[in-house]
């Protein structure tokens, strides 16, 4: 079985996009109560007193047997609204790593006509072993869900991709589909749908407007939990010394002894102070992290080998520490995947990926700049126009008027 | 973690790779080329260190053993009898100018060693163009010197001139092959690009083949006797394959190492200088920003 992380006496959640604290410090909360709801809802993992609503949420632990569940929903009837519903009232997001809300992209694949559903359960990184411990210890959780999404409109196929020693053991209406040889990267949504499918579904495109919609096993098991009536306050993590249950919202301190942690795979994680960090939906596995000392790059070229998207790593790590967008885009630095295969192999210790996430970052910055620029510049268009239309019309206006007073003049 | 190698083991392991040309080039012209390498490494170290403190870097970076390459590739570059004057000069010349003046490690454009190396050659172009010879024990003019500017014997008479060696020049071939040995060295372990050392060595070969003319008294000799003369193996082994100073690309590469394969070959043919190494790797360098913005 896979080992439970009991809660610490305190919990800690930061508020989500879009959504609102749903409690005042002080009120008491079950293990399983909403404590913030909107496009974002988080419930408590362990039953106690909020004790500050400020930038994050803390709840002090009290002991207390009972515990907030919402009813049971019947995974063969369920419509697909109420689904959507439960999905989102039960603060499911995307456990990969994404922490993508399920239901807008439930929402997504529902509007785009999705015909194809595919279960992650190949790591993102092969750091990580959620995946693998979920396939073979929870696979038979799984089914409600299964039925659930199957039962989606315009849902064809379900798919269960996986590697051939953690498949999962589990029949029904789906397929299994089984990858031998997967490489580190390959976990990765479209790198996924490119193995599977054949199909190239460009970075700028999302996968559900292709008719593919791609949901992590982790959440799928989040799915038939909720569907049950338990939201989702726990998830699957990585840890030092294997794979654990651990309750959201538990400090990130209590597992790790260093000042610095690494949130995510040894390759593609970030690094974070472990002050008022919490695990949240999208920890899939935390390390401690020591900083090592980097040298200068010596353009080796080894992480222009590895990166599974055939990218100048190289080049682009020296234009992003330079900040010339301009290159970084013709390099098409937005096709990485930030799966940190480039970090190991560097030579002078480089965090070559914080380097390009960096640029990542000034290419995003940028283009919200420009978009941002761009509609300004419509407005103040469109805004010019209307003068020039209204010009248009009061000095047409005019020469009726004159053209009419004139005309009386003459009648006259 | 998977295989990572730090960049100061990539400079222990080409040192280590450079040994036996070091050796050999002692055994056939004199052991005072391990004066010139100890007092160029001093010399590269303490500008490594003065350049350091100067931009107020961390000192890590002395130990990166980047210095040390270059020192000893400036050593095998000049004859055993340079005075060991020049040989600092060419040394500080190369950590200052070649390397820290454009930011340090990995920001340089040029190969330093050949930063170094090329200041002093086209300062004192007879003093470095002399090395020894076997016959009288004096120095003289080398076989690539010989081939160019003897018209009066075809290609088989001067293979008898003490300039010559068993099948390419006096000693050169044999510091030749030990450059050769260690460059499959550092091939083998993946620490080199091959397409840079293979083109290079190829595109000498293919214009050897052109100017042999048929081993006249005009000839250029045989693409034996190019490659196992003067420093070509140590330069497609060891200097273009610099990675700082050649592009990324697979494509980049191939047109780096004809660049510089062709302009040896033009100099040893048509240059005033006896070998071009030189200049060869520094104009390919300075093609290199270029060829990677081409061919990302």
């Amino acid at each position: 079985m896979i080992r439970d992380i009991s809660a610490a006496p305190v919990l800690g959640y930061h508020l989500g996009k879009n959504s609102r604290w749903c409690v005042q410090p002080g009120d008491p909360v079950q293990k399983g109560s909403p404590i913030a709801r909107g496009e974002r809802w988080q419930h408590a993992a362990a039953s106690g007193v909020v004790s500050s609503v400020a930038e994050s949420l803390t709840i002090d632990i009290q002991q207390d047997p009972r515990e907030h569940t919402m009813p049971p929903l019947d995974a063969a009837t369920v419509s697909a609204a109420t689904l959507v519903e439960r999905v989102q009232s039960a603060g499911i997001e995307g456990l990969g790593g994404a922490g993508y809300p399920t239901h807008l992209k439930l929402l997504a694949a529902l509007r785009h006509h999705v015909h194809t559903i595919v279960i992650n359960a190949v790591e993102c990184e092969s750091g990580i072993t959620c995946d693998a411990a979920l396939a073979l210890w929870h696979a038979q959780d799984l089914s409600p869900a299964l039925t659930a999404l199957h039962r989606l409109p315009g849902i064809k196929h379900v798919t269960i991709a996986c590697s051939p020693q953690t498949r999962p053991q589990i029949t029904g209406s789906f397929g299994i589909h089984e990858l031998s040889g997967i490489q580190p990267a390959d976990g990765e949504e479209r790198r996924l749908l490119r193995t599977l499918f054949n199909t190239d579904i460009p970075r700028h495109v999302h996968p559900v407007t292709a008719g593919y919609l791609v949901i992590n096993i982790g959440t799928l098991l989040a799915i038939s939990d909720a569907l049950s009536g338990k939201p989702l306050i726990r998830r699957l993590v990585t840890l030092a010394d294997g794979v654990a249950w651990v309750p959201i919202g538990l400090p990130i301190a209590s597992l790790v002894s260093t000042q610095l942690v690494r949130l995510g795979g040894p390759w593609s994680g970030v690094i974070r102070s472990t002050s008022h960090a919490f695990v949240d939906k999208t920890s899939n596995a935390i390390s401690e992290f020591t900083a090592v000392e980097s040298i200068d790059c010596i353009r080796c070229g080894r992480c222009d080998e590895v990166c599974p998207e055939a990218l100048p790593v190289t080049q682009l790590l020296a234009f992003s520490r330079a900040g010339n967008l301009a290159r970084l885009s013709e390099l098409h630095l937005g096709s990485c995947i930030e799966c940190g295969l480039c970090n190991p192999v560097c030579p002078s210790q480089i965090d070559v990926l914080r380097g390009l996430r960096n640029g990542l970052i000034a290419l995003q910055a940028e283009a919200e700049r420009t978009a941002a620029m761009q509609a300004a510049l419509t407005r103040s268009t469109r805004h010019a126009q209307r003068l020039a239309e209204l010009e248009l019309i009061q000095a047409d206006r005019r020469a009726t008027r004159l053209e009419r007073i004139r005309g009386g003049k003459n009648d006259g | 973690m998977a295989d990572r190698r730090s960049t100061r083991e990539i400079m222990v392991w080409v040192t280590v790779a450079l040994m036996p040309a070091l050796v050999t080039s002692g055994y056939w012209f004199g052991w005072q080329v391990l004066t010139q390498a100890g007092v160029a490494v001093a010399a590269t170290l303490m500008t490594e260190l003065i350049c350091l403190r100067l931009r107020g870097a961390p000192m890590v970076a002395l130990g990166d053993g980047s210095a040390v390459v270059t020192a000893l590739l400036i050593a095998l570059a000049l004859p055993p009898a340079t005075p060991l004057g020049v040989t600092v000069g060419a040394a500080v010349l190369a950590i200052s100018l070649g390397k820290h003046a454009f930011g340090g490690l990995g920001q340089n454009l040029f190969n330093p060693a050949m930063v170094g190396y090329a200041v002093v050659l086209v300062s004192f172009p007879a003093a470095l163009a002399t090395w020894p010879l076997p016959a009288d024990t004096l120095s003289g003019a080398t076989l690539l010197e010989v081939i160019k500017h003897d018209h009066g014997r075809t290609l088989a008479e001067l293979r008898l001139d003490p300039a010559s060696g068993r099948t390419g020049a006096y000693g050169f071939e044999w510091v030749g092959v030990a450059a050769l040995a260690g460059g499959v060295l550092l091939l083998m372990r993946g620490l080199i690009a091959w397409r840079v050392s293979v083109g290079v060595l190829v595109t000498c070969g293919l214009l050897a083949v052109v100017l042999h003319d048929s081993g006249s008294s005009n000839s250029m000799g045989t693409p034996i006797q190019q490659w196992f003369s003067g420093g070509l193996m140590l330069a497609a082994f060891f200097v273009a394959t610099d990675p700082v100073s050649h592009p990324r690309s697979h494509i980049a590469q191939w047109l780096f190492a004809c660049v510089v394969g062709s302009t040896i070959m033009a100099i040893r043919g048509f240059g005033n200088y006896p070998d071009g190494i030189a200049f060869a790797i520094l104009l390919g360098n300075a093609c290199t920003p270029w060829l990677d913005r081409r061919w990302p």
